[in-house]
Parts: C-alpha cells; structure tokens; sequence
C-alpha cells in the first residue's frame, strides 16, 4: 500500500492543516488522510502508486509540507471483527473504546515492542496497522499466537 | 507511572523516554558563553524532591520532546506541553 | 479410592451429580466440579498438607481463600511444577496431580522434623547468632544445610510448557471484589454509564456470601450474587473478571492483575495458562473485603485448628464438615455464626469466647446443643497431626474435639490503598487498620471498610458506586434500590491480640504461621531493641512469607503495642507493596519468552541469505548474515575466503540495517552542519561524505555518511545500533534547540535495502547491472551520488567503501531488495561475486582502519581517533566547546592505532590492556587497550586496532598485551592502524 509521511514546513502549519484537515478520515479519491502528530498527517492510498500520490498532494500543499515515501518501509494489516480490539489489547495499552479511539482515528503506539502506527480507517473494529516491514514476520507471529482464543 | 502527551493522550511509561532536567538551555552563541555556563549546560543537574520540569521522548508514540512537570516524591504530573513551539498545532 | 467421610449429604455450591478425581502425594481422591483442592481433601478427612516452614510442624488446612499460610502445595510435574500454591485455591478439575511440600521422605513421617524438638533453641536472629564462626562454615556447612532444613516448595528445571499472556484493560470505575458492596458498586456505576471493571479472585461471585447461610432479597446468598453478575455480565460496558486477582497498584491509577484463564481447566489448548492484566482505571472501588484472624495459643497451628469463617465457608459452599466435634474459639460475635452453621451440619460444637457473657449480643441464635464457656481461652491443644482435644484456661476444663475454629476479628483488605504509599488509621470500634484515600480516585466499601454489617455493606456499596460514576463525569440520577438482608449479629469484638502469657506457652503460639514465628520471637525482638513494627517484621520475618502477614501483621502489631505497653494506635504499620499475592514468572513475562523475548527484524534480502546458507548473528533486534560457510567449511575458513574475494575481485554485503535518515526543507544543510563536527550546507548535489557526530560533551557519539540528493534534500545513513538514538537526538536538537530551522525530517531505514558491492571488479559488475548511470571514474568519482535503475528498478548509488576497495553502495526501495541483490549476484557471476557477511565487513574495516562500534565507545574524541581534522572550527556544532576543552587535546589521550603480533602466530584478545613492562603492576601500568582484533587473510596473521597512550608517535614500540583473566601475554607491536592501502588509492580508482 502506497503510504506518505507529510510534515509541516516550519511555520505552515496552520496552513497545512487547513488544507488537509478537510480530508482528515474520508477516503476520497482512494486516500485516506490521518493526523498523525504534532504538523504531520500520514497517508495511505491503496490504489494509486507513490509518483501518482506526489502529485496529487504535491500539487494540493505546495510549500506548506515535505513528504516522504514509506510506501516500501511498511507493510499493512488489516484486523477486524467484534474480537479485535481484544487481541490488540494483548500487545499495546492503547484503549480502543470509541471514546477513546473514534472511528477514522489514527495512532502511533507500540505493539509488542514493535513501533505502529494503528489507523480505523473504514469504522469502528476495523484497524489497519502499519508497522516497519522487518518486523513483519514477528508482528504476524505475535498476532497469530494472540488470536488463538478467538479462533 | 502515566504521561499525558498533548498530542497522543494518555500513554504509559513505556511509550517514552526521559531525556533529563529540562531547566537548561544550551548557550545560543558558541562563544559569548563562559565555560562555566557550558559546565553548568553539559553537567549540571538538578535533582529536586519534589517539583522538577523535565524533558521527556513520546519515542514509542508521536515522536515529540515534551516539557514534563512532575513531582519527583509522589510522581504526580501537573503539566505536560509539548517542545516545540508548533504554532497553532497542525490540523486544530 | 478414598470415600468422602467429611461431605454432607446435601447443600454447597457443588456439582453434585458428577464426580472428578485427583491424586494427593500419590493416593487417589474423589472430588466434585465446584470443589477446591482444599475442600476436597477436608471432604476426604486430610486435614494435614504440609510442614512448616522453619520447624516442619504439621500443619492443615486453616482458610478458605488466598490468605492460605499452611496448606501450600505443588501442582504439576516436570516443567508445569507450581510450587506453593495455596490448595484453597486451586479448583480441582478431573486428574488434577497435588503434592505436599517441605516434607522428607514422607508427610507423615519427615525426618527434619527433629528442628521441632530443637525448638526452644531456635529463635529470631538464631541463625545470624550462633552460625557465626568460623567465618567459612557458613558458606560451606551451616548455609547449606538450613537451606535444606527450611524452606518451601521446591522449583523444576525444566522450563514451563504452558502459555501465558499480557492484556490490557481500560475503565472508568475498577471494582476489586464482587462480594455484596462490590456487586454494588458496580451496578450501580454501570448503570450511570461508567465503563466498569469487576475483578474477583474467586470463580464465583458473592465473595463472603458464597460461604454463609444469609439470605438477600428472599434469595440465598450465593444465588442473588449470581443474579446480579449475571445482570453486569449482559451490560456492554462491564467487563467481569472471575479467578483474577489485583496484586498491585501502581502510579497514575495503573494496576496489576493476574487471572488464571486455563489453571482449572483439565485439558486446554487454546487458551494461555495465565493472563496477567495491566489495568488502567480513573477510580477504584476497593471492596475486597476483610480476612479473618487467628487467635494466638499454644498449639494454635495444629492440622484440625482453622478460621472460623473458613469453617462456615467449608459448610455452606462445599457441603464438607471439617469436624464433628467442634469448638468455636472466638473474641467476637462473627464466630457464632459458624457455631450455628456447624451446629445445624450436626456437628457437636462448644462455643468458647474470651468476653464475658455480658459483651456478647448474640446467645440468641445458638442453637441449644451449643455450650458455651464464657471468659476462658484455650491454653493448651493436644494432638500431633491432628487435633484431639483441648485445656481451657483459667478453667482447666478439658474438651476432646477434632477441629477448633477460630476467630480473632477481622482485618479490612487494604493493600491496594496502601501500595502508593498512603499509610492506614486505626479504627478502635473494630479494632482494625482502616484506609481513607485523601482525594477522589479511591474509595473503599464493605468489609475493607471495616463495615460488618452486611446491611450497611450493600448500602456502602451503592453509595460508593454512585459517587465512583459521578467522579468519571456520569450523571447520577434515580434513587437506587438497596437490597434487603438478614440482619446479622453485631461484631462486638474485644481484642485479644493473644492468650496471655500466663496461661499458655509463647513458645508454641503461632503469630506468623508460614514462617514459623511465635510469639516468643516478637518478645525477643522487643528484647533486644528491635520492637519497632518495622524492626520486628526483619528480625523475625514476620510478614515476610508469601502471604505477606495477611493472617499475621494486625495480632503480632497488637503483640508488640501489649509489650511496649502503649496502644495500637502508636506502633504504627508495616508498608505494605506489590505484589499482594505471589504471581507466577509466567504471567509476568507473558508471550515474551524464547523467540519471541523480543521482535526479530529481517532484511528484504533475508531469505536469500537464508537459502544460501548464510550463519546469522544479531545486531540489535537485527538478524544479519555473518558468514555463508559453504559445505567442509568452518567460521575462519568462511571468512577468510570471503574476505580474499572481495580483495581480488567482488563481493557484496546486505548493509539495508544501516540507519537512514531523510531530511527535507530550506534549512537541511544548516541542520546537519549543527548536527556533525564537519560541513555539509556547501556540498555539492549528488556527493556523499563521511560525517562524525559528538555529544555534548565533546565524545564521538556516531559516525555514517551524508548525502545530498536535491538543493533542500539529504539523505544520512547512521550505524545499525545507534539508529534510534541517533534520530531521537535530532528530534531533540530540532524540537529543543533550533525549532526556529525550516527543516523536516524521518526514519526512512525500512524504506531502503542497501547493499554495498566492493572490490577491484565491482565497477564491471555493476555497470553490466545499472543502466542510465555512467559508472567510470570520471563520471562517477570517488564520494559520487547518482541514479539509476536495475532491470527497471529505480537505484541510488553511492561511490562509498567502508572495505577501503572500489565500493559502491546500492539503495533500492525495500521491495525491489530481493530483486536488485539477485540480479547484482547474476550480473557478478562471471567475475565470481561472492556475498559476504558481517564477519569479513569487520576484517575489512579493520584492515582499512575505519572505526565502528568498540571504537566509539563513548570515551573517545574525534582526536583520539585520527579524525580530528574534520573538525570544522568555523561553525558551532553538538559537541564543539566541550571538543576543544585542553583536557581533551593534550598529552595522554588514549589514541587510535594498530597492533600486529611480533610472534606472527599469535592472537590476542579484545579488551585486554596493553603494557611497557611486564613487571611493574599497579593500576596506572595499562597504556590502552585492545578495542578490536581480527584474523587478516591479506596479511596472514592477526591484526588489531587499540587505543594507546600518546598512540599517534608510538608507532614501531614494542608492547604486551595482557589478559590476566585469561593469563595471556602477547608481544605486539605498534603500528598505523590503516594496514591495507594507506594512501586510499584502491577506493578511488
């Protein structure tokens, strides 16, 4: 999955914001933009390539922000159902009630040890986790063995 | 022990790491400071019981530097602003 | 198969139309589903579990709950061996395997219960005393055989088969106990909306009303405290935890639970063994209830003497008698309840209270075959193994019985108040130590509230769960409705913290029953000057066993006030901390054992390395290829023939662990130049450099090259271990020091695999594999950056060496990794491309001088290490004033050099010092030491880089190495520490 890391030009901000807070949590055009820290959104477009995305915000934030291609540093995945949370839970003390977790809200935490970034992007029970792609084999093999309840 | 970062939320201990006294400011010009001011910059250390403002890493979160004032006796934390004077913050 | 002599025909809360068995050392038993461990061996007529601690006395079965001090046993063989586990809380399933513990050879017949007889000359502090000297003995004759004598179960070696696992939890209101004032709570918050956690250490809810015969709302007990679990149970935002105990609390209303999710269970493979709970609460409702305490007398401690409340418990949930012949010790009214339960199980029961006849309010509901002895005390117990009568005292009178029940009062559950360091108050009317949380996030209900009364206790509890909601930010609204209840006798106590001295034995009461401590013991400490609460609890242990003094601090508190004749109130406590009850190892390191301890991290190249045989070590959370030993090879065979490739011809590295940074915006180069001891805001587009950053205080803190990719664009690269801290500097020196920069910046590592493809024919290589890069020297020189691609592929170049050969190093988005190295390989085939691992990376560099990791071990300034011309002296940087302080730049300094053997066969270790003159010691004699040592196939002998003393104008001494760990001598001798190619022509050809 094509994967962005856009940050705020110094003292574009505000700027930066107003033009992507609009977006913030509606997959449109097949992006789908999230608040992802202080000046910084992170962006996730399953459809279009990196060079394609460039443009597309390129053109969208002009000087207001830097973006920086992860699309190959991370690898995506999808965990959903009414379990879901339950099995993250096992790994990182993010609270995942809605309350505390809207839908369309996004995270950065740690899972096992293993730095992620955690976004619901399609509702609620349905997180999309992006992690460092040389974690990939552990993260899969700790989220295996922390499902097994729920098999 | 919990931390409220501004960006983030409450998080545990975990998600960060402390980086120190956070009542020191490095000398701006290389020069125009006395090498005590650099000694006292480089080395020196306050460690209060009691009220102590410190610098913290979200480095399992956000990835911010806050200013965290914490009570070192009883480790209530009474303020937590994030470093880096981010005007109007992104997004708000 | 044993009969269960001790079961009652009808009642409890068992299942009694199917029958389970287990083993108890060895000998087979019948039990029911709804058993434990405890009630089943009682219903069996075992009453002896296990010896003691210090005297291996017998000892039974004394509670019903965790606050179990003497029947502790091991469940389990082999690797699954649990020692210590309080059979009142282990749930017997079908083929459960129990033994006893402390014991030797046998339960009954245990040889080291000679201790017992040596008894009177084994006080407190006795060890420490007598087994002074010789000095040596201790360690070889006395320690080893107390060790032996004392001492519980005992741990297998094997590791634990099963599975455990962490959670995490988050609530408004967390409720510790689901007895009458925590079912409450937790309605009550549950049905303003708070999200609420309920956490019972039992299977069952109702805490107390499990084992009473008390009736609320019209139903029994247990029955309504089903119904209202039931009731949490279907709510969305309540979560129940049964088996699950709170054994600590923790800052920022953090805490720690342990649920034991398969223990009861006879086979389970999906679900872990234990789960232990990190929880996150914004209030607590401590509603754990009280524990009861035992009265201290000589022969207080024998199988068949147990809490009376215990003795109910055994009634009215398990359907077991412990004794038909009974006597009710007590110095309350609670007690008499258990003279009614036992009496109406048909039981013959004596009720014995030390209060006159005038304090106690509850003759009425003793039933008329129960006698009663008003102001005595038992003074004396007979029977070894087991109970058999009774002396009275100041009566004499002599009563044969085979179980004592017994009731000091009871002792509110305050721990988790108490474990972030709030200190309790003593409540004179209940004669206990209560807790009142100062500010809003805790509040305690029901029996840990010293609240007896179960009427009161539900009131409590709504009260205390209205006002827990309302603290979360719900809205309250509706009057509650407070169940109705059996009114119970009231408590009444009088303290009798023991049988007075005259007429009983000190020696033989039992205060603390798991570590053997008597009363004899605390008028000793108080003897000697150690009567403070604090002192007594180390001089005696008491306390200091695995339930924590539960049964034993409040008595051996009110022992200690007695002798130091002032109140209670002024003796103050003990502190009480995490862990309330013993957790498992398991549980605490949950899925993180064996491999998955911590997270691997592999390359895009890893299967390859993988398919080719490669020997991987690790590199932080890295797995790297070490070496690739090809069949009839061994480590230095391997490397060697590596190493020799790449000097020959071409080899190429996997080096994607390398730390990669990406910085964008007008100020990047400003940025860095602050950041590294040289400059990097001139460079020109497309050139890479070597870059060395410091610390603060003027040490090399880490070194990687810097490129620039675009005017406003670089790209670093910093080592494998040091690439977080690295990028948690920079985040520091930019959000911290110079936010006024306009520069962005992130981890890009993951983005990129790189390879590094060096020696004389990696230029033919990778120009048969590149394309739209002219790759010649004039083109392409010597710090060049360019892109290209391969096979379509897009590719960075980078005309770098780190092996002091033609090199180039070879970026390509993560996903193409695997691809790019496989062509790379193919292309190089002809010229005999060899991989190469981290091994030869380390001969090589070595060879060419370049300092890593054992170099830059903190100590080391850019001078020490020959690097101090790139110092930039134009421009402040990190590290730059404190670099230049004298100490650091005069004579003295530990500097980089090379080391050969003067013997050529000859290695020598790293970390070993080096010496003049073998014959001076002294701590100043060390001139360095050796950082690293390699076998060089190029030179055919070792070869190391050291740091020495004045090292630069050494050159030509001759010294020693020296490891007196390992008494090796080694004559080296001093040399440039660039071995291969001085002059840097091979990389720049």
């Amino acid at each position: 999955m094509t994967q962005f890391q856009v940050i705020a030009r110094k003292g574009k901000s505000i700027a930066f914001g107003r033009k992507l807070a609009p977006l913030e949590g509606v997959e449109a055009d097949g992006l789908f933009i999230c608040a992802s820290g202080p000046g910084e959104y992170w962006v996730f477009a399953e459809k279009l390539c990196a060079c394609d995305v460039e443009t597309v915000l390129g053109k969208e934030l002009g000087e207001t922000a830097s973006l920086f291609d992860q699309s190959h540093g991370r690898i995506v995945l999808r965990i959903e159902g009414p379990c879901a949370a339950d099995v993250l839970a096992k790994g990182t003390a993010l609270d995942f009630h809605p309350t505390a977790f809207p839908a369309q809200g996004a995270a950065h935490t740690v899972i096992e040890h293993i730095p992620a970034l955690v976004a619901q992007r399609t509702g609620l029970g349905c997180y999309d986790i992006s992690v460092s792609r040389s974690y990939g084999l552990s993260f899969i093999t700790w989220l295996t063995e922390a499902g097994r309840e729920f098999n | 022990m919990r931390i409220t970062c501004p960006w983030c939320g409450p998080r545990p201990l975990s998600e960060f790491t402390y980086g120190g006294d956070a009542g020191k400011t490095r000398p701006k010009k290389l020069d125009k400071a006395s090498p005590d001011e650099w000694a006292d910059y480089v080395y020196l250390r306050e460690n209060p019981a009691g009220r102590h403002v410190e610098y913290w890493h979200h480095s399992g979160g956000c990835r911010s530097w806050l200013v965290v004032t914490r009570d070192t006796l009883s480790h209530e934390i009474s303020k937590t602003v994030l470093a880096y004077p981010l005007a109007g913050g992104a997004g708000s | 198969m044993s009969r269960q002599s001790n079961r009652l025909p009808e009642g409890g809360l068992i299942d009694r139309a199917r029958s389970i068995s287990f083993t108890f050392d060895g000998r087979e038993f019948d039990a029911h589903p709804g058993d434990t461990l405890a009630s089943a061996l009682l219903a069996n007529g075992v009453h002896l579990t296990g010896r003691s601690f210090k005297y291996h006395r017998p000892r039974g079965i004394y509670s019903a709950g965790p606050e179990e001090p003497n029947a502790l046993v091991t469940l389990g063989k082999g690797g699954r061996t649990e020692p210590n586990t309080p059979a009142t809380m282990v749930e017997v399933y079908d083929g459960l395997d129990a033994r006893s513990q402390n014991r030797w050879p046998s339960l009954k017949f245990d040889l080291l219960a000679v201790n017992s007889l040596l008894k009177p000359f084994f006080p407190a502090g006795f060890y420490y005393k007598t087994f002074m000297w010789p000095r040596s003995f201790w360690y070889r004759l006395y320690e080893p055989m107390i060790r032996r004598a004392a001492g519980l179960g005992t741990l297998a070696n094997e590791s634990d088969p099963d599975r455990y696992e962490k959670a995490h939890a988050h609530c408004d209101v967390l409720v510790v106990g689901a007895g009458p004032a925590g079912l409450m709570a937790a309605r009550e918050a549950a049905r303003a909306g708070a999200k609420v956690l309920l956490a019972d250490d039992q299977p069952l809810p109702g805490g107390h009303l499990t084992g009473e015969n008390i009736d609320i709302d019209g139903k029994p007990g247990a029955a309504w405290a089903g119904g209202i679990a039931d009731e949490l149970k279907e709510m969305e935002n309540v979560r129940v935890l049964t088996r699950t105990c709170l054994y600590g609390r923790y800052d920022g209303m953090t805490f720690g639970a342990v649920e034991r999710v398969g223990d009861h269970l006879a086979s389970n493979s999906t679900l872990p063994r234990q789960r232990s709970w990190i929880i996150q609460a914004k209030h607590l409702i401590n509603a754990a209830g009280a524990i009861e305490r035992p009265l201290v007398f000589a022969g207080n401690d024998r199988p068949g003497v147990m809490l009376a409340g215990a003795a109910r418990a055994y009634v009215n949930r398990y359907g077991v008698l412990p004794g038909r012949n009974a006597v009710v010790f007590t110095n309350n009214d609670d007690a008499y309840r258990t003279a009614c339960d036992l009496a109406a199980a048909g039981a013959n029961v004596t009720l014995v209270d030390s209060r006159s006849a005038d304090k106690s309010r509850s003759r009425a509901i003793l039933p008329e075959s129960v006698e009663t002895q008003f102001g005595q005390c038992i003074s004396k117990v007979k029977g070894r193994s087991h109970v058999r009568g009774l002396t009275l005292a100041p009566s004499g009178i002599e009563i044969a019985c085979n179980l004592i029940c017994v009731s000091g009062g009871w002792t509110p559950s305050i721990h988790l108040l108490s474990h972030i360091g709030h200190r309790p108050e003593w409540h004179e009317a209940t004669s206990s130590f209560v807790m009142r949380e100062p500010g809003d996030e805790a509040c305690t209900a029901g029996g840990a509230a010293a609240t007896f009364d179960l009427g009161r206790t539900l009131r409590e509890g709504v009260a205390a769960g209205r006002a827990a909601a309302k603290a979360c930010g719900c809205r309250v609204s509706g009057k509650a409705g407070i169940p109705k209840a059996d009114a119970l006798p009231d408590y009444a106590i009088e303290p009798l913290w023991r049988v007075p001295a005259a007429m009983t034995k000190a020696q033989e009461s039992f205060v603390d029953f798991q570590n053997d401590v008597t009363v004899a013991d605390l008028e000793l400490a108080q003897r000697e000057g150690f009567g403070h609460a604090e002192h007594a609890k180390r001089y005696t242990t008491l306390g200091m066993a695995t339930d924590q003094g539960k049964l034993a601090n409040v008595n051996a508190l009110g022992i200690l006030a007695d002798l130091q004749g002032r109140p209670i109130a002024e003796t103050g406590t003990t502190t009480f901390r995490p862990l309330t009850s013993p957790v498992a190892f398991g549980a605490i390191a949950g899925q993180e054992r064996g491999s998955a301890y911590r997270p691997v991290r592999h390359s895009a190249m890893h299967s390859w390395h993988e398919n080719n045989g490669a020997v991987f070590t690790q590199a932080g959370l890295w797995l790297r290829a070490y070496y690739y030993p090809r069949e009839g090879e061994d480590f230095s065979a391997a490397v060697k023939r590596e190493v020799l490739a790449v000097r020959s011809s071409v080899g190429m590295v996997d080096v994607s662990t390398l730390g990669k940074i990406e910085l964008k915006g007008p100020d990047a180069g400003t940025f860095l130049d602050r950041l590294y001891i040289n400059s990097f805001s001139k460079m020109k587009v497309n050139r890479a450099r070597y870059g060395v950053m410091l610390r603060e205080d003027g040490m090399v803190f880490d070194d990687g090259t810097v490129s620039r990719l675009g005017d406003e664009h670089y790209f670093i690269t910093v080592t494998t271990a040091n690439a977080s801290g690295v990028m948690q500097h920079m985040e520091f020196c930019h959000q911290v020091h110079w936010p006024e920069l306009d520069v962005q910046f992130c981890t890009v590592s993951e983005a990129w695999s790189a390879m590094a493809v060096a020696g004389p024919n990696a230029r033919d290589v990778l120009a048969s594999a590149v394309e739209g890069l002219d790759l010649s020297n004039d083109a392409f020189p010597f710090m060049a950056v360019g892109e290209g691609t391969i096979r379509g592929v897009p590719v960075w170049v980078f005309r770098i060496s780190f092996s002091g050969e033609l090199a180039y190093e070879v970026y390509t988005p993560a996903g193409f990794g695997l691809g790019v190295w496989q062509t790379i390989m193919e292309a190089g085939k002809p010229l005999g491309i060899t991989a190469y691992g981290t091994e030869a990376m380390t001969v090589m560099r070595t060879e060419k001088g370049h300092v890593a990791g054992p170099e830059l071990d903190g100590r080391t300034t850019a001078a020490d290490l020959g690097l101090g011309r790139m110092m930039s002296l134009k421009k402040d940087f990190i590290g730059r004033w404190m670099a230049g302080r004298s100490g650091l730049e005069g004579a003295g300094r530990l500097q980089l050099v090379g080391l050969k053997p003067v013997g050529k066969s000859e290695t020598f270790r790293m970390g070993a010092h080096l010496v003049n003159d073998l014959g001076v010691t002294g701590v100043d004699v060390s001139q360095g030491h050796v950082t690293t040592c390699v076998y060089s196939p190029v030179y055919g002998h070792y070869i190391g880089l050291a740091v020495l003393k004045n090292g630069r104008g050494r050159s030509g001494e001759t010294l020693h190495v020296v490891s007196p760990l390992h008494n090796e001598v080694v004559e080296v001798e001093v040399v440039d520490p660039v071995f291969v190619d001085p002059g840097g022509e091979k990389m720049r050809v």
